[in-house]
């Protein structure tokens, strides 16, 4: 096959590859909680305004990706404290943060001295231009996901599923809250080189959405999620490399669908019966 | 011999924001009694569960749960929920929420389950005849697995009072039955508080019912007359005279 032979022989798709795997792992483990605990416009919110910091850290260090890390997670904590807090104004505030982030982003950009940045590749993701260092940066985070939710796998789930037993007892599901908002916020981080600030949230989601469907539950869910990600990004980058075609779109598009003929072929399914 | 109460409220009254709630409620209960607290929906009936918890804190009057304060003692109380308090569909086995119990009883956030934690999981299990299920996750189950799951996770707690928030709101009569019985069974050890709106059937399982409806009146469950129900609901309810 065209794709095999080219993938043997080319760095840049080998890089991609490797991103796509990694990405995957990400969206794998984060992705479950965001689906179980339906957070996925409160990940909409941190992918989108995170825009905003990396303009300014374009602005100041003509380094857009120095910001995106703290950025990410201050962002996942206010939004973590507007959901704590401010219940009752909560989905206009955190939509207010999402295009007020943007629009930061905007201005700082057009206001930063030299050539123009290609914010596409902020916004829908640049994985054939992914460099070793970028990849590095991703296996660290992915580390460090592996890491925080083997450690405390436990009170997550405890915190995430009945929150008020939890504390009463004892754990502390405020920390753990924004704990795993933070974890979001990473992985949107994570997922960026691959599609995008813009598409983030698709491929954090379609994947453990479409796992939910399957295995009812976590752990085996995390791990249909990852090997779902894995088929995603692989086969999206297949596509876009036979048609010539943006990458993220790709996978999303065949995340996208995938998640509407699982969905149809359950109903379908369920009819039979 | 007269004991000091295990839970007393004085004098306590609760309000949310204009709205009040709860009007200077007395209430003692002793250690091995299974009380019944019934009253109309909006009576207060949660926002005392709350308030016992330690998860609200009273306007006026004072609150005494084992000798502490609520907050700091709420560990000993085994609370199981109404099932709209988490999501149905949460991906969990019956032997993870069972366990989720265990969780308060650790010195650090990342400990595993010791071997210890187990063996009280599947003892409790059994006691509720639950073990069958352990694998199973929670949206196969019917309401009164699922509510047996509930009382399990509160008794892993090895809680000295078990509080009940609505058990049958959600299972049929037969399931109802069976839950009772359990909770009659667990009576022997420790202190049971149910709450519910239905209150015809809870009578012939426990030993003390208080009524509430921002005030609060105590009866033994067999003098309990149709005219006490009327003025707790204040209009007529269907209510079945019955033998205990």
């Amino acid at each position: 096959m065209n794709f095999l032979q080219d993938l043997w022989q080319y760095s840049f798709l080998q890089h991609a590859f490797i991103g796509g795997i990694l990405a995957a792992i990400g969206c794998g483990i984060i992705g479950p909680y965001v689906v179980v605990k339906r957070i996925s416009f409160m990940a909409g919110g941190i992918a989108h305004s995170l825009l905003g910091g990396m303009g300014i850290s374009y602005f100041f260090w003509q380094d857009p990706a120095m910001g995106a890390i703290p950025t990410a997670l201050i962002l996942a904590i206010i939004i973590g404290l507007i959901h704590l807090y401010g219940r009752q104004q909560e989905d206009i505030l955190i939509a207010a943060i999402w295009s007020m982030g943007m629009a930061t982003g905007v201005i700082f950009i057009s206001q930063t001295p030299g050539y123009a940045v290609d914010m596409m590749s902020y916004l829908f993701g640049n994985i054939l231009f992914v460099e070793t260092a970028q990849l590095y940066q991703m296996l660290g985070l992915d580390l460090v996901l592996l890491l925080v939710v083997a450690l405390f796998y436990r009170p997550l789930q405890a915190v995430t599923f009945d929150p008020e037993f939890a504390r009463l007892r004892g754990v502390p599901v405020t920390f753990f809250y924004l704990l795993l908002l933070c974890l979001v916020a990473l992985t949107v981080v994570l997922l960026m080189p691959m599609v995008g600030l813009i598409l983030v949230i698709a491929l954090l989601a379609l994947p453990a959405a479409i796992a939910r469907l399957y295995v009812t539950t976590l752990k085996p869910m995390m791990l249909l999620a990852t090997l779902l990600g894995l088929f995603f990004s692989s086969f999206g980058l297949y596509i876009s490399h036979l048609w010539n075609l943006p990458t993220g779109a790709c996978i999303i598009l065949v995340a996208g669908l995938c998640y509407i003929f699982a969905l149809g072929g359950r109903a379908l399914w369920h009819y039979r019966i | 011999m007269p004991t000091a109460p295990i839970i007393e409220f004085k004098q306590v009254s609760f309000a949310y924001q204009q709205l009040k709630v709860l009007d200077k409620v007395d209430l003692q209960i002793e250690a091995g009694e299974f009380l019944g607290l019934v009253g109309p929906n909006g009576g207060g009936k949660s926002t005392l569960l709350k308030l016992m918890l330690g998860l609200l804190q009273p306007q006026s009057g004072q609150i005494n749960i084992l000798g502490g304060k609520p907050v700091e003692q709420a560990k000993h109380l085994g609370y199981v929920p109404q099932f709209a308090s988490f999501p149905r569909d949460y991906p969990i086995a019956v032997a993870e929420v069972v366990l989720s119990g265990r969780l308060g009883t650790h010195k650090h956030w990342w400990s595993r389950y010791k071997a210890e934690d187990k063996a009280i999981a599947e003892e409790v299990m059994q006691q509720t005849e639950i073990s069958d299920l352990a694998g199973r996750s929670i949206d196969q189950l019917s309401g009164g697995q699922l509510q047996r799951v509930l009382i399990a996770r509160a008794l892993v707690t090895q809680p000295q009072v078990l509080i009940l928030d609505e058990p049958t709101a959600n299972i049929d009569h037969r399931a109802e039955a069976d839950i009772f019985d359990l909770l009659k069974t667990l009576q022997q050890q420790r202190t049971i508080i149910v709450v519910s709106h239905d209150i015809g059937f809870i009578s012939q399982y426990i030993s003390r019912v208080a009524c509430l409806n921002q005030t609060l009146l105590c009866h033994d469950p067999k003098s309990l007359t149709g005219g006490d129900i009327q003025d707790l609901y204040h209009h007529d309810v269907q209510a079945i005279p019955h033998q205990h």
